[in-house]
């Protein structure tokens, strides 16, 4: 027989439920290998814990006929509904409020403390170096107009002015951009003021997926524009 | 009245925290980002046609926008920005001009953009993502268009 056989077997040997046979066997190897008698030794140590801890008591209280209560305890075990979150949680705090009231405190505003302040560090971009260099250090590693934005918004009504005329307020299309290129959210055009030239704000209606175009003009054709021509 | 302290404590957090968002929320309200790409379009043979690759999110909007005149399109030069409100920024552009922008606030849904050219100022209300084209400048030949995009 050879230590892995006997190792399987060691549970039953120490429990004495090897047939005879078997039993030799494991005391043959036994009697050659210190290793596995030493298996063997605390095998029957854990078995000796298991026995006092548990069977004892039971067979004590089998001999004593106390089944009848140790059932009845666990029928109405069963019988009564379990304690609900809020009833567990004022056991909870109620046995052991004396201990905790003292650091209760501190350690609820602490937690909220972390949780505010990584909030915080996360939305005001503490970490993070401020004004241009940050847009410019984060933007030069994008493609630009790299994030589509698309909207689900009904495409409204759209106008068109041509010539000089430009209507403040002018509104444009809410957009649906094409998959995979900006989308061209609303814009109006607010108010302008034009020094030289001719403002042109340019939307076609039959193209309403496209953006405003603010055309600034000299003598109406930017082919030939240019302050020089004026 | 040993649970008071706790009490306490954890509405002193909770009013710390409302303030703290608040607060994040209007620094956010107070800057918008803005990128605005110098586009110069020219006309040119249609074997040397051609869109800058890096325009390609625009490109579709740059040839139906100007494709009737101009055929070519290359990115001459790009600018991200954080304009906090009321803060001019100005960016020098190829020909010499200067462009400033300056946020202007939130009005409902939108930020008010207030775009300065030469001879030219105006005031634009575009939602976050909004993108509009400045153009008509001529310069080699061809125009220069400025793709603003805000948010």
């Amino acid at each position: 027989m050879k230590c892995r056989e006997l190792n399987e077997l060691l549970g039953a040997y120490a429990d004495g439920e090897l047939e005879k046979g078997q039993a030799r066997e494991v005391e043959a190897h036994l009697a050659s290998c210190p290793g596995c008698a030493q298996a063997l030794s605390r095998q029957r140590a854990l078995s000796g814990s298991l026995r006092e801890a548990i069977l004892e008591p039971a067979e004590r209280a089998a001999a004593e006929g106390r089944f009848d209560t140790i059932w009845a305890n666990v029928e109405s075990a069963i019988a009564a509904p379990p304690p609900s979150l809020g009833e567990r949680l004022v056991a909870w705090w109620s046995a052991g409020r004396s201990a905790r009231s003292r650091w209760a405190p501190a350690l609820a505003a602490a937690a909220v403390l972390v949780v505010v302040a990584g909030l915080w560090a996360a939305r005001s971009g503490v970490f993070a170096p401020e004004g241009d260099r940050l847009a410019d250090a984060l933007t030069t590693e994008l493609p630009p107009f790299a994030a589509p934005r698309l909207s689900d918004e009904p495409v409204s009504v759209a106008r068109e002015t041509s010539g000089d005329e430009v209507s403040p307020g002018l509104p444009t299309p809410r957009r649906r951009g094409p998959e995979g290129m900006v989308a061209v959210n609303e814009v109006f055009i607010v108010d302008y003021e034009v020094e030289r030239g001719t403002v042109i704000v340019e939307h076609n209606p039959e193209e309403p997926n496209m953006p405003v175009v603010v055309w600034h003009l000299f003598n109406g054709d930017e082919q030939n524009g240019g302050e020089e021509s004026i | 009245m040993k649970q008071l302290p706790a009490c306490i404590a954890i509405v002193l957090c909770a009013t710390i925290t409302m303030a703290l968002t608040a607060t994040a929320e209007a620094r956010a309200d107070d800057a918008v980002r803005c990128r605005v790409s110098v586009i110069h379009a020219t006309s040119v043979d249609e074997d040397e046609a051609r869109i800058d690759p890096a325009l390609q999110p625009i490109a579709d909007y740059l040839r139906r926008s100007f494709g009737a005149r101009y055929n070519a399109f290359r990115e001459l030069d790009k600018h991200s920005m954080t304009l906090a409100h009321d803060k001019k920024q100005t960016r020098s552009l190829p020909d010499g001009r200067s462009l400033g922008l300056t946020y202007k606030g939130r009005q409902g849904e939108f930020r008010l953009i207030f775009m300065e050219l030469p001879h030219l100022k105006t005031t634009v209300k575009v939602r976050d993502g909004g993108l509009f084209f400045q153009a008509g400048q001529s310069f080699k030949g061809g125009i220069l268009i400025l793709a603003i995009h805000a948010g």
